[in-house]
């Protein structure tokens, strides 16, 4: 076991060793997060999706012919809108927002076709919460903080697919990117009853819509 | 969490990628049709292939549980006896895959499935189940030779139950407590393995899966679970053998985690016939006949469960 974690460690920094006629490239990106929580909803009541900020840099490494590394730190904001029964009213209406807030560490695998102008994504999203805010849609009540009530820790799995075109040197990178998370982010180990809005078994999904720009190191083509 | 720990997860993550980056073509495939060494395999979705190729497959389903035996109810303190009745199952499913590289290809799904009871005792049991949701993953080709192919294939869904059941909206009238005939629940599933596929002559070749996941629970109540899936399949293609446009497969595939129920106690061991008809290179017309047997809580023997499938898939 002593040989074989070197050895694979060797083979992992070696497959991350850019070849030598390719370059690192650094950037930033940003978008929106159009996100909602999955999973048991409170009684009368259902999720809605949100629409929060995603502000990030990448860094990627290539490791074979059309193949990168991207590592993307960013701060993004997912979170659900709470439809609740309002009497008088056909149709449940958003009365509360729930904001998490999260410094997230996508590590992907990007693959390039067609010349490097389209490209597709996948891999893991490591996400550290920063903080959750429950606040009213509408009107003047305080945020409410709920950090308490969601885990300090959450895993997604993000698909993703975008293009890419030269504006001089940089690059400008568009990508419309699946994120669902695989961890119950719930921190409420019991059912609390019907009359809450914090269900004990939640994770996160959507989209995110993402622009940014790229430039490789050292310039060159 | 320990330093070794951590190391031990990066090691981890670090092999998964070396053993992705080390699928690179290999021989080139002749046509989209997934053939090895002149024989042609039959594509089911109960046995995935390890191809990576682009195409488009609808599938259609229907299947029915005969006198599936109900234990007895009690609703406030009577008991109901035990009930037989009928169950109806319905499928519908759609899923696409497109090849990005020579390696690796993406895939999204979107499946509907529903059980209902066909009699008036098998409805007040069993009520009505819908399961609605989708799939998303990717196949990265490990190796091939000119007889074998192995990929590596990893899939995440997430699908909405709705339950309509009167049994227990009447157990909740009678307790007094809120009651709800409709009942919503969501579940997320995450799962990768490896697919197999090897040709021993133009006639005769074998297919075979192996995957792990872990998902949650249709009820709520319950922890997340581990799950696995092994499936293999023998492949007579006989194009080779009389030059009909023919495939015929059979099967067998075992499930500790079944998604379409939440009441399995134990393993759903399925077997399949599969007739392929492939008169071009790029499209199939497939029927399915399979039986399965289903362990569940709640049902006095097991259920036996007979089913057909129909699907059209197109290559591109």
């Amino acid at each position: 076991m002593r040989r074989v974690v070197p050895l694979l460690v060797g083979a992992l920094l070696l497959a991350l060793v850019p070849q030598a006629d390719a370059q690192v490239r650094i950037g930033a990106y940003g978008g929106i997060s159009n996100s909602g929580l999955t999973g048991d909803a409170p009684q009368n009541a259902e999720y809605r999706n949100r629409i929060g900020p995603v502000i990030g840099a990448l860094v990627e490494v290539p490791v074979a012919r059309n193949v990168l590394i991207s590592v993307q730190p960013a701060w993004v904001q997912r979170g659900t809108k709470i439809a609740v029964d309002v009497e008088g009213q056909d149709e449940r209406q958003d009365s509360l927002s729930l904001g998490l807030s999260y410094f997230s560490v996508p590590l992907l695998m990007k693959l390039e076709t067609a010349g490097g102008k389209v490209f597709v994504n996948s891999g893991f999203e490591p996400s550290f919460l920063l903080d959750a805010k429950l606040s009213p849609v509408e009107g003047d009540g305080e945020d409410e903080d709920v950090s308490d009530l969601v885990k300090d820790f959450d895993i997604a799995i993000n698909f993703g697919v975008g293009g890419q075109f030269p504006i001089g040197l940089p690059r400008l990178t568009i990508e419309a990117r699946y994120t669902q998370s695989l961890y119950n982010i719930s921190d409420v180990s019991v059912d609390i009853g019907a009359d809450e809005l914090i269900p004990t078994r939640f994770r996160s999904s959507g989209f995110e819509f993402l622009a940014g720009i790229w430039i490789p190191l050292g310039g060159g083509e | 969490m320990s330093k070794k720990r951590v190391f031990g997860r990066l090691t981890a993550l670090g092999a998964f990628f070396v053993l992705l980056f080390a699928g690179g073509p290999a021989f080139a495939q002749e046509g989209p049709f997934p053939q090895l060494d002149g024989h042609r395999f039959s594509p089911t979705g109960t046995v995935p292939l390890p191809w990576v190729n682009s195409y488009i497959v609808s599938n259609l389903g229907m299947g029915t549980a005969y006198d599936a035996g109900f234990p007895p109810v009690i609703i406030n303190g009577d008991t109901i006896p035990g009930l037989q009745g009928d169950l109806l199952f319905a499928t519908l499913d759609l899923e696409y895959q497109q090849k990005i590289v020579d390696w690796f290809a993406f895939r999204v799904g979107y499946r509907v499935d529903a059980r209902l009871g066909t009699q008036l005792e098998s409805l007040l049991s069993k009520g009505v189940n819908t399961i609605t949701g989708f799939e998303v993953g990717w196949v990265a080709r490990l190796l091939e030779s000119r007889r074998d192919m192995l990929s590596l294939d990893v899939r995440v869904s997430n699908k909405n139950y709705t339950t309509v059941d009167i049994g227990r909206f009447v157990q909740d009238v009678v307790d007094g407590i809120d009651a709800s005939i409709v009942r919503k629940n969501n579940a997320v599933r995450f799962a990768g393995g490896l697919r197999y596929a090897r040709t021993f002559s133009n006639l005769f070749g074998i297919v075979a899966n192996g995957e792990l996941g872990v998902g949650e629970s249709i009820e709520r109540t319950e922890d997340d679970k581990a799950f696995y899936r092994l499936g293999a399949q023998a492949d007579f293609d006989l194009a080779a053998w009389r030059n009909i446009p023919l495939n015929v497969a059979l099967g067998l595939q075992t499930d500790s985690y079944p998604e379409a129920t939440s009441d399995v106690d134990g393993n759903v061991n399925t077997g399949y016939l599969r007739l392929s008809y492939i008169a071009r290179d790029d499209f199939t017309i497939g029927l399915e006949f399979s039986g399965s047997q289903v362990p569940t809580r709640d049902e006095l023997e097991d259920l036996n469960y007979g089913g057909v499938m129909f699907d059209l898939r197109y290559y591109f």
